[in-house]
């Protein structure tokens, strides 16, 4: 799949504000259109319905819950993402298995280096 | 008290309060017309609905008083008919044979039952004094004292004697056994007797010791104790119609005899005679006599009419009548002493000289040959005989009379006319021979209800001697004539020895007869005891009854306790034994049998012989200690080959009045409890290592912010940047760490809203800062959000708002209310006054967006900025967690 990047989109799911903040002017700044960013489930699902989402981050813990539902309707759709969260592999649920998971505090470089090989890798 | 007024038959009314009046005035009237009639008239019709009474009376209830004192038997007609309101006696006598129930209660009235106890105190302490002690002299443990009281009505006189016996009873070693017969004509009344419950005013005359000594009071009664109640039997008995009863120490009969006319009396009293033994007490009322009987008892103590029975009362033994109206066959010794017919007229003394010089002598007798008259000089006719004084003539008269005298007396018995015999010789003491004519004829006299006869001895010549008076009828010298008298006075001679012997015969008959008659009375005495020991039986019978009801209660309570247990032993999962001092197997439940291999044979068997499955070798010195000491006591064991524990408990059994009667073994399987203290354990474990790495996380991240502090300091401290923009950094992340720090101290759970502003709004000074001491309880991450918030509002007024002036003032209040869902509403005021004018409202720096951002993003709330005149006013609205 060939990714024009003033045209990908990315749902960024993340529930702490500053750091919302922080990744949206990264990703901006490399030249991707954000959505969101949700800092919940039920908004990152409004958003999934109502946006054409290419990519997505998540944030795996929001408040008291998880962001899995969120993932779950994505693999299911199967819209590439990766998790940004403090979690390690053997927390997740083994569905999750074959998604990246980029340890918080992220460094930019790694961030978009990890966006850009989900998106050529191809998981559609 | 009612209900035993009403029981005694005493009480002719038992009406409401209400009726009471009319009845009394009704029955006043009744009593002043009827004054006329007590003295009842001599008409013929009267006395003829009198004895139609009496007759009602003898054939209804089977009581005949035609005995009693006919004025007494008047009066209480009388009464009668003032009750049911009748007007003549004809009148009472029609409707007595109508009504049952009023033959009843005429009974009843006839029988006054008017009696105390200790009636006649002085009566009584004469009783105790003299005829009491007398009673018992001589008496062992063997022998019996017996005492009669007929006409016991009540019971007073009955138990007042048994009270003396009983104290008298006391003073004695040892103690005869003491018969009371109380006896009644009226069954009722025994009854009431027999129940010896009396109301208060009843027992007045007792004193108080002895109501203490005898009584029990239930209620306001009292009732004769046993010991005085055993001394009595109660029984139904008629003196006049019954059979009386025999060898008694004591007959005492108060206030019975006033009531009998004197033909009862004379019938009665013989009777007691009879019942007494010889020796025995009769104690009569103050105003009862034996009358004309004082050749059957010897006054002890004439002003309190105590007697004693004569040993040898003359006459013999009297039988009394048994049913009266139907003759006995006539006893020679039964004597009634006649009144002799009075004289004294001077002619009567005259008349009386010359029949006594003049006449023959004579005997006036009755139709039973019991002379009632002598003339003098009877001797040559007549001679006492030997044994009991007699008086009847047949047994007085001398040799040769008595067969001639028999004969003349019967035949005119029953022609009702003179018989003339003469030419009867009769052999005189010297043995000469007189030769007389006897007369027997019937002579009328008045007031004599007995028919009399007067038989006269008329002497024809002189004496003459024995073979005179043997030639003396040879009016023929002829032969035969000789041989005919010859033959004749053999014939003579053998009819004499014929009749001599008839009359040996018929004295065997009559004592023959009279020893059936006191068998009789035996058999009728023992039949009364009989009877009066079957009451009793009756009564302990029905005592039985109640206790037996009483225990089959107990026994199906007994019943399901043991169901109950039998199934609690069944369904209990504790295994129990129960064992005696000896430790034998009294029984367990049946748990218990698998973990000592009990069967329910082994039952007896010593518990130390099995061997249990359980690894308890103290068991045997337990069970011992526990014997020893009651003292209950606790062991953990294990099973021998299983992962199972029990708590062995030994218990001291004891019985319901507390005796230690075994133990009790119980094991309580406490596997499940091992194993959750186990679980319980590793938890504590984990919780502590938890809590230790919770510590030490919140250390690092205290750390780890100090770190970027520091490396933040260092970096920017170097670097050309304004000190503002150093300071913005550095007190965002002081304010950071000051809201983390909180929440470690509130171990990341709630956080009170008033806390937080300490926390961060204490560096500026509390004293200018002002907020209620409301509390909002906030989640740990609305409190990082909100101290972020907190952190901006309060360095801006330090910079720009009223704290950067000295007589500013920041005032916050907030307000907590419901909200959608789960959440509450939290509206939260920041006011600032006195401060400089506020400035560029226009100009948002970042920390304004970043509490705008922070606020919507995280606390999805909005927020309001308004600069007035005074500072800064700021407006929160935002949803907090439950």
């Amino acid at each position: 799949m060939n990714y024009e990047k003033q045209k990908v989109r990315i749902l960024l799911v993340e529930d702490e504000w500053l750091i919302a903040l922080t990744t949206q002017q990264i990703l901006q700044d490399a030249g991707y259109v954000v959505v969101g960013p949700a800092p919940s489930v039920r908004t990152a699902l409004e958003l999934i319905d109502s946006d054409r989402v290419d990519v997505a981050m998540l944030d795996v813990r929001l408040g008291k819950d998880t962001s899995f539902p969120v993932a779950e309707a994505l693999r299911r759709q199967k819209t590439p993402f990766l998790f940004m969260s403090g979690y390690e592999r053997q927390d997740m649920p083994d569905i999750f298995n074959n998604y990246d998971i980029v340890a918080k505090p992220v460094l930019p470089a790694i961030l978009l280096e990890k966006l850009s090989s989900l998106m050529t890798e191809d998981k559609c | 008290m009612p209900n035993t007024a009403i029981a005694t038959g005493l009480v002719d009314f038992a009406i409401p309060a209400q009726e009471m009046m009319d009845k009394i005035v009704e029955f006043a009237r009744g009593l002043l017309s009827s004054n006329v009639a007590t003295v009842p008239a001599e008409d013929e019709e009267v006395m003829s609905a009198y004895r139609q009474i009496n007759e009602i009376l003898r054939t209804r209830i089977g009581h005949d008083f035609s005995g009693y004192k006919n004025k007494t038997f008047y009066r209480r007609v009388n009464r009668r008919m003032q009750i049911v309101k009748t007007e003549t006696v004809e009148e009472y006598a029609k409707y007595l044979a109508q009504e049952s129930k009023e033959v009843n209660a005429l009974f009843r009235d006839l029988l006054i039952n008017v009696t105390s106890f200790f009636r006649d105190a002085d009566a009584y302490e004469a009783l105790q004094a003299t005829v009491i002690p007398s009673i018992f002299e001589g008496r062992g443990a063997a022998n019996s004292v017996r005492v009669w009281v007929p006409g016991c009505a009540t019971g007073e006189e009955v138990y007042s004697i048994a009270m003396l016996m009983r104290e008298h009873m006391d003073t004695l070693p040892t103690v005869p056994h003491v018969q009371i017969f109380a006896t009644d004509i009226d069954a009722s009344i025994v009854a009431v007797a027999r129940s010896g419950q009396y109301p208060e005013a009843l027992v007045e005359g007792v004193s108080e010791a002895r109501r203490k000594r005898f009584f029990a009071l239930e209620g306001s009664t009292y009732v004769v104790e046993k010991e005085i109640r055993e001394l009595c039997v109660f029984s139904p008995h008629s003196i006049v119609r019954d059979p009386p009863f025999s060898r008694m120490d004591l007959v005492s009969c108060r206030n019975v005899l006033i009531y009998f006319g004197s033909e009862l009396q004379n019938q009665t009293i013989p009777t007691f005679h009879y019942a007494l033994k010889p020796g025995g007490y009769l104690f009569l009322g103050s105003s009862e006599n034996i009358s004309r009987f004082d050749y059957l008892f010897a006054p002890v103590d004439r002003k309190q009419r105590i007697f004693r029975s004569r040993a040898q009362a003359s006459g013999g033994v009297l039988v009394p009548r048994l049913t009266p109206g139907i003759p006995m066959a006539p006893l020679p010794s039964a004597v009634r002493p006649l009144k002799t017919a009075p004289g004294s007229t001077l002619r009567h003394t005259a008349e009386a000289r010359v029949l006594e010089r003049f006449s023959p002598a004579h005997v006036v007798v009755n139709q039973d040959g019991d002379i009632v008259y002598f003339s003098s000089r009877t001797g040559k006719y007549l001679e006492a005989g030997s044994g009991a004084p007699s008086r009847n003539l047949l047994s007085m008269a001398r040799k040769g009379l008595r067969l001639e005298l028999r004969t003349l007396l019967r035949a005119s018995v029953e022609k009702n006319s003179a018989c003339v015999r003469d030419n009867i010789a009769v052999e005189t003491d010297d043995g000469s021979v007189q030769i007389l004519t006897l007369v027997v004829e019937p002579v009328e006299v008045a007031d004599q209800e007995d028919r009399l006869f007067l038989i006269i001895f008329a002497d024809t010549g002189p004496l003459v001697s024995r073979e005179n008076a043997i030639n003396r009828p040879r009016i023929a010298d002829d032969a035969i004539v000789t041989l005919l008298e010859h033959e004749i006075r053999e014939t003579r001679d053998k009819l004499q020895g014929i009749v001599e012997e008839y009359e040996t015969t018929l004295e065997e008959v009559k004592s023959t007869n009279e020893e059936i008659l006191s068998v009789n009375e035996e058999y009728q005495s023992t039949n009364e005891e009989l009877e009066a020991s079957k009451e009793e039986l009756q009564s302990l019978n029905e005592e039985l009854q109640t206790v037996n009801s009483e225990l089959t209660l107990k026994i199906d309570a007994l019943d399901k306790a043991n169901s109950d247990l039998c199934n609690l032993f069944d369904s209990t999962q504790i295994a129990t034994i129960f064992i005696d001092q000896h430790m034998l197997i009294r029984s367990f439940t049946p748990v218990a049998s698998k973990l000592f291999n009990i069967l329910t044979s082994d039952k007896g068997r010593p518990l130390t012989d099995l061997s249990p499955r359980v690894d308890y070798p103290e068991m045997t010195d337990h069970i011992i200690k526990v014997l020893a000491t009651g003292e209950s006591i606790e062991h953990k064991i294990k099973s021998l080959n299983s992962e199972q524990y029990y708590l062995a408990r030994t218990q001291p059994y004891r019985s319901s009045d507390g005796d230690l009667k075994g133990a009790v073994l119980t094991f309580v399987d406490i596997s499940i409890l091992t194993k959750a203290n186990i679980n319980i354990t590793n938890l504590k474990a984990t919780d502590a290592h938890l809590r230790l790495l919770v510590a030490e996380l919140n250390h690092r991240v205290k750390n780890m912010l100090s770190v970027a502090l520091a490396i933040v300091k260092q970096t920017l401290a170097g670097s050309p940047i304004s000190k503002e923009i150093y300071n913005s950094v550095v007190g965002r992340l002081h304010g950071l760490a000051a809201s983390h720090e909180l929440l470690v101290l509130e171990s990341w759970s709630d956080m009170n809203i008033v806390d937080l502003l300490h926390k961060h709004l204490s560096p500026f000074g509390l004293d200018r800062i002002r907020f209620p001491n409301t509390p909002v309880l906030l989640k740990p991450r609305e409190a990082l959000s909100l101290g972020m918030v907190l952190h901006e509002l309060s360095t801006n007024a330090a910079k720009y708002g009223s704290l950067s002036s000295p007589e500013g003032l920041v005032t916050i209040t907030w307000f907590e209310g419901p909200g959608d869902g789960n959440y509450r509403r939290l509206n939260l005021q920041w006011e600032e006054t006195g401060g400089p004018p506020p400035t560029a409202p226009a100009k948002r720096g970042f920390g304004m967006s970043l509490i705008q951002q922070e606020v919507a993003y995280t606390l999805d709330g909005n927020v309001d900025f308004s600069f007035m005149h005074g500072g800064l006013r700021f407006n929160l609205d935002c949803n907090i967690a439950q």
